[in-house]
Parts: C-alpha cells; sequence; structure tokens
C-alpha cells in the first residue's frame, strides 16, 4: 500500500504540471459524446423514443460514457510500449516494482487530475440538456451493483490494454493493434449508439465478447434495462472476462519478460 | 505562385521516397481509417431501422455527409496531421529557428513540410463513395450544384485549416502542451453531423462565429439539390477571413517566438 502510495503521489505531481495534456485529452474523450447528444436531440424534436430510449434516457446514457472514458477507461498501452522501445522497461524487471501497480497507480493520478474538469464538465452537459435528476433515484443496491460493474469493466480495460501493450516485446510497432482495439472497442461497447440499435446476431455474438463489459453494460444497470436473469449473467461474464484478462496479462508478462532484450547504453 | 508549387514537389517527392521505406506502415494505416469510417456509417444504418429521417436528413443524406467529413478529415491526415504534431516541438527545440531563416513564407512550410501517403487508399475510398451516393441517389444534379459543391468543400478546408492552426499557437506563450494539435480536433469533429438541425444556439454558433458547417454540412446540401446563395457567398468570405486571420495570428505570435538556444 505504501508502495502504491508513493507511486501514486509520483504522478499525480506530473500529472498536476501538465495539466492542460490533462485538459486537451479530456476535451477528446467528452467530443465525441457531447456530438452524439447535439445530434440525438435534433433527433428527439421529431420522435418520443429511439430503440426504447426517451431523450433524458439517451441523456444518463452518454453522460455515463463521459463519466466511463474519463475515469474508468484508461490506455496504459502506449506508454507501456515506448518504454519497451525505449529499453525503460528493464526498470520494471530489475526493480522490486510490480509493473501493473505501478501502472495503476500512474494512471489512477492521472484519471484524479482529470475528475477537475471533467466533474464539472458533466455538470454543465447535465444542465444544458436538462438531466431528469429522478432517473438517479435508485436503491443502495442498485448503486453498489453499478460501483461492482464499473470495477470490473476497470479490471478488464486496464489488463487487456496492459497486454496489448506488452505485445510490443514481439512485435516492434503495435500501434495498428491498439488501433484496431480500439476502433473495435468504440463500436462494439455501445461508445457510439447504445446497443439496443444493433441487429440481433451481431448482439448475440457481442454478449460473448468483452467490449460491452466496459461501458454498455454498467451503465444499463444505471438505466435499469436489464432483467434479473439478463443482470445475473452479464455480470458472470463481466466478472469471467475480468478474471481471464488478469490471467492473459500474466501469462503475457511471464513470456515476455523471458524473451524481452534492451539495446543501449 | 509557381516557386511554392515547384517548392512542394519537391516535398511531395521527398516524403514519398521516405515512405516507401515503410511499406506495412502504409496498408496498416490505410486499413485502420477505411475501419474507422466503416463503423460510423454502420451505426448510421443501425439508427435508420429505426426511422426514415431524422429531423429531415435522410439515410443517403447521412450517407454523405459523413463520406464529406471523412474525406476532409483524410484530406486533414494527408496534409496537415504530421506537420502539425510536429509543430509543438519546432517551437520548443528552436528548429524553427532554421524555417525562419529560409527565404519562403514559414507558415507555408510548417504547414505543409510533410504530406503522409498513408491515408491515399482510405481518401480514394471515400471520394468513390461521395461518387456513388451522388449518382446513385441525387442524379441527375445540375453542374452548378457540382461545381458549388467542390467549390464550398475547398472553402470548408481552408475554414479548417485555418481554425486548426490557429489552434496550435498559444505553444508559443504555454511552452510544453505536447498534445495541443488534439485541441481542435473535437470541434472539427461536430462537422460530421448536419449542423442546420441543432437548433437555435449551435446552429448560428458553428455556421457564422466558427464555420464549421462548410466542412460537410453545406457541401451535402448543395450535391443534394439544394443551394442557399447568400450562404455559399458568406462560407467564401469566411474562409478568406480566417485564412487572413491564420496569417496576421501567425505573425503575431512569432514576435513572441524566444528560440531554445543558450
Amino acid at each position: 500500500m505504501r508502495k502504491l502510495l508513493a507511486y501514486f503521489r509520483v504522478a499525480l505531481i506530473d500529472a498536476f504540471i501538465y495539466r492542460a495534456t490533462g485538459f486537451i485529452w479530456m476535451l477528446n474523450d467528452v467530443g465525441p459524446a457531447v456530438i452524439a447528444l447535439i445530434f440525438w436531440s435534433a433527433a428527439f424534436t421529431t420522435h418520443s423514443s429511439f430503440a426504447g430510449y426517451t431523450f433524458p434516457q439517451m441523456l444518463l446514457y452518454y453522460l455515463g460514457i463521459m463519466f466511463v472514458n474519463n475515469v474508468i477507461n484508461t490506455q496504459p498501452q502506449f506508454f507501456l510500449s515506448e518504454e519497451i522501445r525505449s529499453g525503460d522497461f528493464s526498470n520494471y524487471l530489475l526493480k522490486p516494482i510490480n509493473l501493473a501497480l505501478f501502472k495503476f497507480a500512474s494512471n489512477s493520478s492521472w484519471r484524479f487530475v482529470r475528475l477537475m474538469f471533467i466533474v464539472p464538465t458533466l455538470l454543465l452537459v447535465a444542465k444544458l440538456f436538462s438531466l431528469d435528476l429522478s432517473l438517479l433515484h435508485l436503491s443502495f443496491f442498485r448503486w453498489g451493483l453499478i460501483i461492482f460493474s464499473l470495477i470490473m469493466a476497470f479490471g478488464i480495460n486496464f489488463f487487456l490494454k496492459l497486454t496489448l501493450g506488452l505485445t510490443t516485446i514481439w512485435f516492434e510497432e503495435s500501434g495498428w493493434l491498439f488501433f484496431g482495439f480500439v476502433i473495435l472497442g468504440t463500436f462494439l461497447s455501445g461508445e457510439l449508439i447504445p446497443l439496443d440499435f444493433f441487429p440481433a446476431g451481431l448482439l448475440a455474438v457481442n454478449n460473448f465478447l468483452p467490449f460491452k463489459y466496459m461501458l454498455y453494460f454498467p451503465l444499463s444497470i444505471l438505466l435499469n434495462r436489464l432483467s434479473g436473469q439478463e443482470l445475473f449473467f452479464g455480470l458472470l461474464f463481466q466478472f469471467a472476462w475480468c478474471l481471464f484478462a488478469y490471467g492473459l496479462y500474466r501469462l503475457v508478462f511471464h513470456r515476455g519478460s523471458r524473451i524481452y532484450s534492451a539495446y543501449g547504453g | 505562385m509557381i516557386r511554392y508549387l515547384k517548392l512542394y514537389r519537391a516535398f511531395f517527392i521527398n516524403c514519398l521516397v521516405r515512405e516507401m521505406e515503410f511499406r506495412a506502415h502504409f496498408f496498416l494505416s490505410n486499413l485502420i481509417s477505411i475501419s474507422w469510417s466503416a463503423v460510423f456509417l454502420l451505426t448510421y444504418f443501425f439508427i435508420f431501422r429505426q426511422t426514415s429521417s431524422v429531423n429531415g436528413w435522410t439515410l443517403e443524406q447521412m450517407l454523405l455527409l459523413t463520406a464529406i467529413y471523412f474525406l476532409a478529415d483524410r484530406v486533414y491526415d494527408s496534409f496537415l496531421e504530421m506537420n502539425f504534431e510536429d509543430f509543438v516541438n519546432l517551437v520548443n527545440t528552436g528548429r524553427l529557428d532554421l524555417i525562419l531563416t529560409k527565404p519562403v513564407n514559414s507558415q507555408f512550410i510548417v504547414s505543409l513540410r510533410r504530406f503522409s501517403f498513408s491515408f491515399t487508399i482510405s481518401s480514394l475510398m471515400m471520394f468513390g463513395l461521395l461518387v456513388y451516393l451522388v449518382v446513385h441517389y441525387f442524379w441527375p444534379l445540375p453542374l452548378i450544384n457540382l461545381l458549388v459543391g467542390l467549390l464550398i468543400f475547398i472553402a470548408g478546408l481552408v475554414i479548417s485549416y485555418s481554425l486548426w492552426f490557429m489552434t496550435l499557437l498559444p505553444v508559443f506563450w504555454w511552452g510544453r502542451v505536447d498534445n495541443i494539435q488534439h485541441l481542435f480536433r473535437p470541434f472539427h469533429q461536430l462537422s460530421r453531423i448536419p449542423i442546420d438541425i441543432t437548433g437555435r444556439f449551435i446552429q448560428p454558433l458553428f455556421t457564422f462565429i466558427f464555420p464549421l458547417a462548410f466542412i460537410a454540412t453545406v457541401p451535402t446540401q448543395a450535391l443534394t439539390g439544394q443551394l442557399n446563395w447568400p450562404l455559399i457567398g458568406y462560407g467564401v468570405f469566411a474562409a478568406a477571413l480566417l485564412f487572413y486571420l491564420s496569417h496576421r495570428l501567425w505573425n503575431f505570435a512569432l514576435r513572441h517566438y524566444t528560440s531554445a538556444s543558450s
């Protein structure tokens, strides 16, 4: 725990120094959801619902996307890939530093600073589009489920992206893998439109993939759109994906650290 | 003008030679950008399973708007992105000194020195999709609409360049903001939705003050048979004004450039 706090503090100082950088990334993460909301607010002037969503529900869905993208979904793969290429990755192998713990602490500190920007932004968007606050009157149990599901979403995203970053040990250039994952993730996680718009066949396949559990699933618990059975099996799948992502990360880390070689002096 | 064209030809050949060394990168970049556009186009197919029009915009019009937006985006990726990415480093490392001593307009070099061939196939595909949609759904179209569509698309590119370039200039004061080239991106992305239906506040804001409507919305209107002459005139005027403003601001920012050595 002391180690975790020390890592967190070091990265927090960095994040405060580069707060303008953090602000620009926040705008980039919020932008597409705000644009989608502008589109939907125009679309809802002639329709009362789309795929079972009313405008207040759609608004809450996209506010949820902004929150998850800015706070829960981290992107450790890019920097890790750079560290592998430059040889700085050796630090994780030679010193008593736990890679996952270190990345968790440094990513959390950046996200912590981002909270300063994202909270006022979310409040502003909620105010501008007139959020229906009654949608947030949920039982403690449901809030507990949402938090549990968000932690699982964080785990799936974090360990899968760390694993992607580690592939740089094998392929010198992994950018195409990262972007391939981002494109698939953006589409199949429900970031562009809620998955309820998708055809049934695609939805059936998507239930077995990890993407919907990184975004759509926790948001559907928030929006109360799941039956008891869907909720139970969804949480089960989400937990299984989280365990799998962690196991995969451990496996790839151990295999990778055996063949990794750093050059230079 | 001829001198600049000759210079650009030299830049172009230089970049082609460089790019041919990284063939895998060429194919993968194209594949990624094509997939990205495909994902957006697909979502409109899914949305329009629920309705036949969104505030007057049909599926075919939305697809055309998306194709035009992504074509404009690919033009940015090909001509400007690499240069804008290098901009912060140019200023912070003092490499801008070298450019300022050359007997050519410095804004021209910092904006267009490097050309990326990595989006050629993707750009051609977007153009192909645009032609397909126009021919299949909006043909016959008077020649004047095609010409105006092209004119306003170019005006949109100039507007997008000028606004994007101006957002880079604070780096002269702020110093190290490594991702400043991404500051304008979320605003640019707004042009992928029809701006004319966005309501009392956003529609005039992004048509007249930050005229992003000219990047995709107004060209789509021209290619679907709607010509609003005063708006088109304003678009050309706004492009010229913003381009001039970007040049003036560049000269102003240069006066605050302190270089990086000693």
